[in-house]
């Protein structure tokens, strides 16, 4: 559905995965390139734009995101910047940035996507293997013969 | 079609789709191979999905120059090692610098003549030891030039030649400036400073967090004495690898020798006992022979 509000800005709603509805400006929602392709393909007259891969609680930050990046255009890069890292600092576990990443992903902001996947770059950073195994949940799944090409790879050299 | 996700499950981080695990990568490959290559090593999926990280390529960067002295910004890698079962230890700095006679392995500061006391290749598991990446291409050369001088953007010359390490914070307050590595240009800095621990090894320099290198001094400068003159309290040089390593405190403006054992600043030659002990590729006997002695 499309309501306008008293400044004449056209606002949608998006629906989250777990049914919650979030009714933004059209300004906002469509920093996202597939929610912008889905307005102008017509899928937004009637009622809410469905999103069946985000929940509402990362959707609503992915919003938090949108509003700001749309409401910032002539400002300050460095204040931007300082939001951006406030932004990430809040979501602070890698669990919640991966979610996140894999909703700027399906959305499609490119601003929001390059910003998570540095900061989990970031935690990566200096880890062993079997650090981010275990912070990630991960299975060590190599054969013997593939854990030797792993140990060989590693086998880091100085000449 | 993309995974959903849902939050009341725990994530299948195995599962990232290749895309986002490459992005990650590419975020890392911008200042760290070793961090690529362990990324690589998690399990089979992220190795399939993380291409190999290409191996450093070796090049010159050529910056504005004045127009009277060969400046030019030469790449040099300095490693930072530390055994991952101790992280207290305090991480052991190492820089390769690549000449047309092949790599060197140097120490990071101080008498380079590392000759052949040294056993190449040296090797080592990065699964027992964290290897990074601190600094790639920043070192800034000047030919033929040994001692401390100045140059700020926008000026068409040098600053002036500083005679001893007061001068340069009498004079200047303190440096304002650094190299941005994304956006190639000078920025500001701020606070950050006064965590700061700078190198000044001609013809590199670079700084690392004392927060983040424990035993390294904090607003110090580490050079090599012979970077500046006039300086009664330093002793002749040696020849040691490692030697004549002054650290220079901002905070008091003290300049002092780091601490010498049978001529060699041990700090950063020869490699510390325990990188000696756990790695059966490396060989340092004679470093070895050094320290026994």
């Amino acid at each position: 559905m499309s309501i306008t509000t008293e400044n004449n800005e056209k606002m949608i709603t998006l629906m989250s995965s777990d049914g919650e509805e979030f009714v933004v400006e059209e300004a906002v929602a469509a920093q996202s390139q597939t929610i912008k392709h889905l307005i102008e393909d017509g899928c937004s007259t009637e009622g809410s734009i469905p999103l069946p891969n985000v929940t509402g609680r990362v959707l609503s930050e992915v919003i938090q995101y949108c509003k700001k990046h749309s409401s910032s255009d002539d400002k300050e890069e460095k204040e931007l910047e300082a939001w951006d890292a406030e932004f990430v600092k809040a979501a602070d576990d890698h669990v919640a940035l991966t979610d996140l990443m894999m909703a700027a992903n399906f959305l499609d902001i490119k601003g929001l996507l390059d910003l998570v996947a540095q900061t989990l770059a970031n935690m990566i950073t200096g880890k062993s293997p079997e650090e981010v195994r275990r912070m990630w949940n991960i299975k060590n799944d190599f054969t013997p013969e593939e854990a030797e090409k792993v140990r060989k790879e590693n086998q880091w050299a100085f000449e | 079609k993309k995974p959903y996700m849902d939050s009341t499950s725990p994530p299948l981080w195995s599962n990232l789709p290749a895309d986002l695990l490459e992005k990650i990568a590419v975020c890392l490959q911008n200042s760290c191979r070793p961090d690529v290559l362990r990324l690589r090593s998690v399990c089979r999926s992220w190795r399939s999905s993380i291409p190999a990280p290409p191996v450093v390529p070796n090049s010159l960067l050529k910056l504005p120059t004045p127009p009277y002295i060969d400046f030019y910004l030469k790449e040099c890698i300095v490693y930072s090692i530390q055994p991952i079962s101790n992280p207290h230890a305090t991480p052991w700095l190492v820089r390769l610098e690549f000449s047309e006679s092949g790599t060197e392995i140097l120490p990071v500061v101080g008498k380079k003549n590392v000759g052949t006391e040294f056993s190449r290749p040296m090797s080592l598991d990065l699964q027992h030891f964290r290897v990074d990446v601190i600094i790639i291409d920043s070192g800034m050369s000047v030919d033929g030039v040994r001692v401390l001088m100045t140059w700020r953007l926008g000026d068409d010359k040098l600053a002036g030649i500083i005679p001893d390490f007061h001068g340069i914070t009498k004079r200047h307050g303190r440096f304002s400036k650094k190299l941005d590595e994304q956006k190639r240009k000078w920025v500001e800095i701020g606070d950050e400073l006064k965590d700061c621990v700078l190198f000044l090894t001609p013809p590199f320099s670079f700084s690392i967090s004392a927060r983040s290198f424990p035993g390294y001094k904090a607003n110090c400068i580490y050079t090599n004495k012979y970077s500046f003159i006039n300086n009664q309290r330093i002793q002749p040089l040696c020849h040691h690898p490692g030697s004549g390593v002054v650290i220079y405190d901002m905070e008091n403006g003290d300049a002092n020798e780091l601490c010498q054992r049978n001529g060699c600043s041990l700090r950063f030659w020869p490699p510390p006992p325990w990188l000696c002990k756990e790695t059966t590729s490396f060989s340092f006997k004679s470093c070895m022979g050094w320290i026994s002695s």
